[in-house]
């Protein structure tokens, strides 16, 4: 599928050098609270990147990936149980997150087989039920401890502050995710992708083997979302089923693809910014009216740019250009 | 008529949105100008919104009392007043760390506390790491008070001590009941009560019949309580909330499953409980973390009677005993900076180790591990009795005495 996409710009090449060089000297220069800031909008804008592998190129979209966020987190904080001291909380961490990838897979794997033969809003009411269904087997199972929750061990590093190292952890979780839908946005598999978004029966029809290839989306977001889940409770300290089956979790990654542009690699990342600055930071003090505020923001957006902030600055961009052209024309 | 444009819109709510978030980023020093502001966050919206709103009327009613009815509180020669500087956590742990760190990097050194374990916890590990106070009222998971943190306080006795009263209440029966049963729901809380009931029955040679578990939201409890008839135990407790309580006494009545006392753990406080069951509901005992015929000099109010009169003048949302709770880890936290002759955290949380005193909620001395003290903290045992809430244990607190066994639900009438 070579030549089918345009080679990446230096521009942008040069943009996201410089992003990723502020981003490694920010928490050398910003206070404890700006950086759990940029913990958060790195931890869901990856989580809402990885949601977008399959909600992003087609209409499947998950209405419950905080089933993956908190399997990966059961897995890997159970693990870390029966490792127990012997293990450093570094190596219970690495081997917490392969298991909980692993298990995610397998997971997802199995409940794609029946899930992903439903289509639209049936898809999405499938995959709400299986996370509450993992909820509560994670509460009713004394095995899981999701009831009563259970701690999880302090990981340090040499020379940084915890708040630190977890903002490199969730950097580097959000380049993955970067990097994996941009690899497969450019490959084979996105266009094949984006084939099944625009109508999944032609697609079929010209060959394009979707069946395959919404199970890999699928499985690649599962797994990133499943790690994600991983490091957000070790950052926390302490889990509850409550914790991390949440569907708040599952909604927002939506809501952060939706604001900043459904599809697209920027838009989570940039609605992830926007809302937990609005919610977090903008109307975190109006104990009354924030929810009502946050509510009026996003029906405006909705109504203002219904394909998120990257569709409002491209066809910004496109009038202007055609009105550049309409007034060079002699 | 000018009409706004969709660009003009957009860049009013741009620039309201980076006006905002510069302004807030703009620090304050909290306890400057004799203002001492309290932190902290609560679940106003989400799961736990109820409760956290019970929560924030009572901080808001001992800030208000504090400053308007006493002008101010003299700390080692200076007045002061207070400020609540409480922000809604949605119930969730990521947003309340976030926004309790941002409390810590604006230099709040009083922190209240929100409900949930699963919220407190994290949000105590980061202001404990931070030399900061925190007195709360919502959490009392084990692990709280099991980590070491020195500046970590809580209301309540930890949960696997919350049942020392009702274990101490048992021994006193006569005749001496033989057997318990336990309906438990999947959640931590109830769950985590189960478990220590039985283990307390147990090692007071009680034997535990069967600890029976239904959904976290109870609608049909007829398999447990088929159970409970075919091996009736001597006691029936139920560590569930209000509503699932109901549910489970309903289907009690309407298949005769009679035991000798019933011990509903959290809904015959509930005037609503009482109210829907009438006569029915006489006998069945309960946990009383607070109730209003309780009488406690408050060094603040000036005792149980005033606030509860002060709070009703002051606000129309009924008053809950975690209400009572918050307003006194305000007056807690006041007669420590009293105590203390300043507002050093340090000196403060120094105080606070040290502190003997009774409030509108009732007497406050925490461990060494900082939860409540399991015997003076701990929950009074109440039983309804012609339809009003009678303490009948501990014997200090005693306004009746225990009926037992309680007649069966045909008797009651």
């Amino acid at each position: 599928m070579r030549g089918f996409h345009k080679p990446v710009p230096a521009t942008v090449w040069a943009l996201a050098a410089l992003l990723l060089a502020g981003a490694v000297v920010l928490p050398f220069v910003a206070s404890p609270f700006h950086l759990r800031l940029a913990q958060q909008i790195l931890l869901f804008g990856g989580l809402a990147v990885a949601w977008n592998l399959l909600g992003g190129f087609t209409t499947y979209w998950s209405f419950g990936h905080a089933a993956f966020f908190g399997l990966g987190a059961f897995a890997a904080g159970l693990l870390g149980q029966q490792l127990g001291a012997e293990f450093s909380v570094a190596a219970r961490l690495i081997i917490g997150l392969a298991f909980a990838v692993a298990i995610s897979l397998v997971a997802a794997v199995a409940v794609a087989l029946p899930v992903l033969r439903l289509r639209g809003i049936y898809f999405a009411i499938a995959m709400l039920a299986f996370a509450q269904i993992l909820g509560e087997v994670s509460k009713t199972f004394d095995l899981f401890q999701g009831a009563m929750g259970f701690p999880l061990p302090l990981l340090k590093f040499p020379g940084l502050e915890k708040v630190q190292l977890f903002y490199f952890l969730f950097l580097l979780f959000c380049l993955v995710s970067v990097a994996v839908f941009v690899l497969v946005k450019r490959s084979r598999l996105g266009v094949g992708l984006t084939c099944i978004g625009q109508d999944e029966d032609t697609a079929a029809m010209l060959g394009v083997p979707t069946e395959r290839y919404k199970l890999v989306a699928f499985v690649l977001s599962a797994m990133l979302t499943a790690a994600g889940g991983v490091l957000y409770v070790y950052g926390l300290g302490f889990m509850t089923s409550e914790t991390v089956f949440r569907i708040d979790i599952s909604l927002n990654l939506i809501l952060f693809s939706m604001v900043g542009g459904i599809g697209t690699v920027a838009g989570p990342l940039i609605g992830a910014t926007i809302m937990i600055l609005l919610t977090q930071v903008v109307l975190g003090d109006l104990l009354d009216l924030h929810m009502m505020l946050t509510g009026a923001v996003l029906i405006a957006m909705v109504i203002l740019a219904p394909k998120g902030l990257l569709g409002l600055f491209r066809r910004a961009w496109s009038r202007r250009r055609l009105a550049e052209t309409v007034e060079a024309t002699p | 008529m000018t009409k706004i444009s969709r660009r003009t819109a957009l860049g009013l709510f741009g620039a309201s949105v980076v006006g905002s978030t510069a302004l807030r980023f703009a620090p304050a020093r909290a306890q400057d100008g004799g203002v001492i502001r309290f932190g902290g966050s609560l679940g106003m919206s989400g799961r736990y919104a109820e409760t956290g709103l019970n929560i924030r009327h009572g901080y808001e009613t001992a800030i208000k009392y504090l400053n308007e009815e006493m002008g101010g509180v003299e700390i080692g020669g200076k007045a002061y007043r207070f400020e609540l500087g409480i922000v809604d956590d949605a119930s969730d742990p990521a947003r309340a760390t976030t926004l309790i760190q941002r409390q810590v990097d604006e230099g709040v050194d009083f922190f209240l506390g929100s409900y949930g374990s699963n919220v407190v916890l994290p949000c105590a590990g980061i202001t404990e790491a931070a030399g900061k106070i925190m007195v709360q009222v919502g959490a009392s998971a084990d692990q709280i008070f099991t980590q070491g943190y020195d500046y970590i306080f809580g209301l309540f006795p930890r949960a696997s001590r919350a049942w020392v009263t009702s274990i101490e209440l048992f021994k006193t029966i006569e005749p001496k009941p033989k057997s318990v049963s336990i309906i438990a729901t999947n959640g931590a809380f109830s769950k985590l009560n189960a478990e220590a009931a039985a283990a307390g029955c147990k090692e007071i040679g009680i034997e535990v019949l069967d600890v029976l578990e239904l959904p976290e939201q109870v609608t049909d409890a007829s398999s447990a309580l088929a159970t409970i008839r075919s091996r009736t135990p001597d006691i029936l407790i139920t560590t569930t909330v209000d509503q699932n309580s109901l549910v489970i006494v309903r289907q009690m009545i309407a298949t005769e499953t009679n035991v000798p006392l019933l011990y509903q753990f959290l809904g015959p406080q509930l005037p609503a409980y009482r109210e829907s069951l009438g006569a029915k509901a006489t006998g069945v005992i309960m946990q009383l973390p607070w109730d209003a015929s309780l009488d406690f000099s408050d060094p603040v109010f000036g005792d149980t009677e005033s606030y509860i009169s002060y709070y009703n003048e002051t606000n129309k949302r009924p008053l809950s005993y975690h209400t009572v709770g918050a307003s006194a880890c305000i007056t807690t936290y006041v007669e420590a900076m009293r105590a203390a002759g300043s507002i050093d955290p340090a000196a403060v949380r120094d105080a606070l180790d040290a502190i003997d005193i009774t409030t509108a909620f009732g007497p406050v001395k925490f461990t060494e591990d900082g939860d409540g003290d399991p015997i003076l903290m701990g929950a009074k045992i109440g039983q309804v009795q012609d339809g009003k809430i009678k303490v009948i244990f501990p014997t200090d607190f005693k306004t009746g005495e225990l009926v037992y066994p309680t007649p069966t639900w045909a008797q009651k009438g």
